[in-house]
């Protein structure tokens, strides 16, 4: 994953079951921090 | 975590989104929330279709770190709550990524092991420069 790249585009589905995709978040006009979590053990 | 909550109102004003990622059931990360970290939105990777496509190592060697043996036990003394994995993947590591409003790629922070964060000082400086 190289930095200025193009960061890949996703949709998940969120915990009360709507669908959010990177793109829509973009369109919001904001930065966005993702954290991927390990395990939650 | 519990450092990015405690910051939210700096990640707002700076117009970020935090967006946390995870591959752990719904039931399972309900109650993280619930224990943890509330205001952040988790989205939910069950076949960590994203962890793949933003290239996020499995190491049970960096996962199960001695670092990491050593937080546990930490936790364990304090009596600190741990969460059954359900079975889950536990050599899945994570990682931070910052992506700017056009879509790029602006920190890329892979975890080295599954104690390992960038400093919210860091990650705050990136967006602030954006």
């Amino acid at each position: 994953m190289k930095l200025n790249s193009k960061a890949p585009e996703f949709t998940l589905t969120n915990s009360e079951g709507r669908s959010v995709s990177l793109s829509g978040i973009m369109a919001e006009g904001q930065h966005v921090l993702l954290v991927f979590l390990r395990h939650l053990g | 975590m519990a450092q990015l909550c405690a910051r939210q109102d700096e990640f707002n004003s700076a117009h970020t989104r935090v967006v946390i990622v995870s591959f752990g059931t719904l039931p399972a990360v309900q109650k993280w929330l619930q224990e943890t970290c509330s205001p952040f939105e988790v989205l939910l990777d069950r076949e960590r279709e994203v962890y793949r496509a933003y290239q996020l190592e499995r190491s049970l060697w960096r996962a199960w770190h001695p670092r990491a043996l050593w937080l546990y036990f930490n936790r364990w003394i304090k009596r600190e709550t741990f969460y059954d994995a359900h079975g889950d993947d536990t050599s899945q590591l994570g990682g931070d990524f910052i992506i700017d409003r056009q879509g790029v790629l602006r920190l890329v922070y892979p975890s080295r092991d599954s104690t390992d964060r960038p400093p919210v000082d860091d990650l705050l400086a990136v967006i602030q420069s954006l």
